[in-house]
């Protein structure tokens, strides 16, 4: 009798289920279907993707990736075909076009695109030469010198402050080659991803020369956290604001940015349909859907992320809009904002990279 | 009498003999396995890796153009073998600490009665059943500027003010690495020592010869393929490594490890890592054979 029962329990389930399924399918034309997704981490989140999944009944699928080279390597390996979106950073998006791994956007299908920054809607290699576009901006951030404001009762206004000698020992730099770029900036060079070979020689020897200064090449938020939460170091270069906010999370108080006279290097990561997409229609839905202003905000308050659609600070509060809008180029018109473009021998930079955090 | 007891020796190699050759089949199918497990997993792997040490990279693709220049830069740039260098000797004074603190640990365990031996061993092991990162980020709390051992000398007045001299840098890497790799050592020495027979010893001693003598002359030299075992267990591991320098060695702790993981993460250079590596594997595997024929051929004297 019981065994009867528990079949007729497990029959229930299954129409019960079965009429779940239906009526997603039944709403959803894409439902069932899976979105195959190469990011880097946080992006494509729960919290951001969740909804999207539960209304069209589809499933995003995530492999990370730690760096733009990992992005091309992996698109590489199946072709383009592995994968249906990627979120690769400016660096690489005129060669993703050029190499033809990406393709073009139809933004009819994206509601959210025209209330996007237009600055980064209209970076080189958001769209191609004749304007094409390609690229959806998605999150930006600039480098900032993060520092102890027990030590410094005013913010350190130039880069020089990491080669200061009296701060021997207490600095720490950003283990990315593309520091390399922030220090020709500070250089005063005109195009820092494109340097002169004796300007190239000239960053690399002012590095060698800094070297014994620095405490540590922090690669990773926590790596920073731990280094200030200690008092290890008190000033320190890194790739954007989200360490300083990881502080004050962590409530730590003493700590503030700043944004150098010298300017700053803006990343912006982008999101694009692979050459080789299984749907792009549905990605198009899922790209729209990530640069609407909830995901936006969602993004912000997980990730402390700059945001390429400024209308999401109406969701954010007070503070999170006065740091958004304190690192906006806006707000800093005396300073140079350059975007971080593709590098003509990457291979001599992360060499180079290597030679500087060895020691030279 | 004997003779009816015992079979004789004829039989009895007869029959081994006959059981040697039936389960000759199943023997080379329990190997076949493995055997493709390796050479699929392994070997390939490893042969793909050193192919690519001899081709080039063009845009984000490795091509099979052939030369040697991966080679050449790894002898001529200053970033390839003065980290080998340093990652040898410091895999070097990370197998001589482990060797030293491990020795009478293992001489201890290996002396005990069988039961309570597992038991020590078991205890030895205890460390790694916590993930490796947890242990290395555990001594950096240790060793960090408001870490343990700075409050320590503190409070005991030894330090006027905390010390930056413990973390971020290649003692903290070889602190790290040498607690890491303790066990790998103790394991080995444990289950030679343990096979010594104490009355060898004692035979030693009934010979005349001093304690330390028979220390000396005949447990040293009879334990020297555990040692090797031991050594070559925490070399290799300790010159791999990528982790703890990253997270520990700070500026100086860099190794050969962290640039090849670059060359092979970063900058897209597969085959530059790959070359990389191959040249670190034949150096370590010189000093390794080395090792190996000053051991044996010290073993072999002594046997018995």
């Amino acid at each position: 009798m019981l065994h009867f029962r528990s079949i007729k329990f497990v029959v229930l389930l299954a129409v019960l289920l079965g009429a779940v399924g239906i009526s997603a399918a039944q709403e959803s034309p894409f439902a069932g279907e899976t979105i195959r997704v190469l990011a880097f981490e946080g992006y494509t989140d729960e919290a951001l993707v969740g909804s999207f999944e539960e209304q069209y009944g589809v499933t995003v699928e995530e492999v990370y990736v730690y760096s733009n080279d990992d992005i091309f390597a992996n698109l590489r390996a199946g072709g383009g075909e592995n994968f249906d979106m990627v979120t690769p950073t400016s660096s690489i998006w005129p060669i993703l076009i050029e190499q033809g791994l990406v393709q073009a956007l139809d933004t009819t299908k994206l509601t959210n695109y025209e209330s996007l920054s237009e600055t980064m809607r209209t970076l080189p290699g958001a769209t191609d030469a004749d304007g094409t576009p390609y690229i959806v901006p998605f999150s930006w951030g600039a480098d900032v010198l993060v520092y102890n404001t027990d030590v410094f009762a005013e913010p350190p206004a130039s880069y020089d402050v990491l080669f200061d000698e009296q701060y021997a020992g207490q600095i720490a730099g950003w283990d990315n080659s593309f520091s390399l770029a922030i220090y020709a900036l500070a250089l005063g060079y005109e195009d820092p991803f494109s340097m002169e070979e004796e300007q190239f020689n000239a960053v690399k020897e002012a590095l060698c020369a800094q070297y014994p200064l620095i405490r540590l090449y922090p690669a990773q938020i926590s790596d920073y956290v731990n280094a200030f939460q200690s008092g290890e170091v008190v000033v320190a270069l890194t790739g954007g604001t989200e360490v300083a906010t990881a502080l004050t999370r962590e409530g730590v108080e003493n700590i503030d940015w700043v944004i150098p006279d010298e300017g700053t290097l803006a990343w912006v990561d982008g999101l694009a349909v692979t050459q080789g997409a299984r749907n792009p229609e549905l990605v198009h839905l899922l790209i729209d859907h990530l640069i609407a202003p909830e995901q936006q905000a969602q993004l912000h308050i997980d990730h402390a992320y700059g945001l390429a659609n400024p209308e999401a600070y109406a969701l954010l509060p007070e503070e999170s809009v006065a740091l958004l809008e304190r690192q906006d180029p806006a707000a800093n018109a005396d300073k140079r904002f350059v975007p971080w473009a593709p590098v003509a021998d990457f291979d001599l930079w992360t060499q180079t990279w290597n030679e500087i955090k060895a020691g030279c | 009498m004997a003779q009816t007891i015992l079979p004789s020796r004829a039989t009895e190699f007869h029959r081994s003999a006959e059981q040697t050759q039936g389960s000759r089949a199943g023997l080379i199918a329990l190997l076949a396995a493995p055997a493709l497990f390796v050479t699929l997993f392994i070997l390939l792997p490893l042969g793909i890796m050193f192919l690519y040490s001899f081709w080039t990279t063009e845009g984000s693709q490795i091509v099979p153009q052939w030369t040697l220049e991966h080679y050449q830069a790894y002898f001529s740039k200053r970033l390839f073998y003065a980290q080998s260098l340093k990652s040898l000797r410091v895999a070097a004074m990370v197998t001589g600490t482990c060797l030293l603190l491990a020795y009478p640990v293992s001489y201890f365990i290996a002396t005990r009665p069988a039961r309570q031996r597992s038991i020590w061993l078991l205890l030895t092991t205890v460390p790694m059943w916590s993930s490796y990162i947890v242990r290395i980020y555990a001594w950096r709390t240790i060793l960090g500027l408001d870490g343990v051992l700075n409050s320590a000398l503190l409070s005991l007045g030894l330090l006027a003010e905390p010390s930056k001299s413990f973390s971020f840098n290649q003692f903290a890497v070889y602190i790290t690495l040498t607690n890491y790799l303790l066990p790998f050592m103790i394991v080995p020495l444990v289950s030679t020592l343990e096979k010594i027979p104490p009355s060898i010893f004692q035979a030693a001693r009934d010979l005349g010869s001093e304690p330390l003598d028979a220390f000396r002359r005949v447990l040293i030299p009879l334990s020297l393929p555990g040692v090797f075992v031991g050594c070559l267990n925490v070399f290799i591991v300790a010159l791999a490594d990528y982790l703890t320098p990253a997270l520990v060695g700070g500026t100086d702790g860099v190794m050969i490890g962290n640039v090849i993981q670059s060359e092979f993460g970063a900058s897209f250079n597969w085959p530059l890592g790959a070359a990389a590596t191959y040249v670190t594997a034949a150096i370590a595997m010189i000093l390794i054979l080395t090792l190996r024929w000053l051991t044996h051929r010290r073993a072999k004297e002594v046997k018995f």
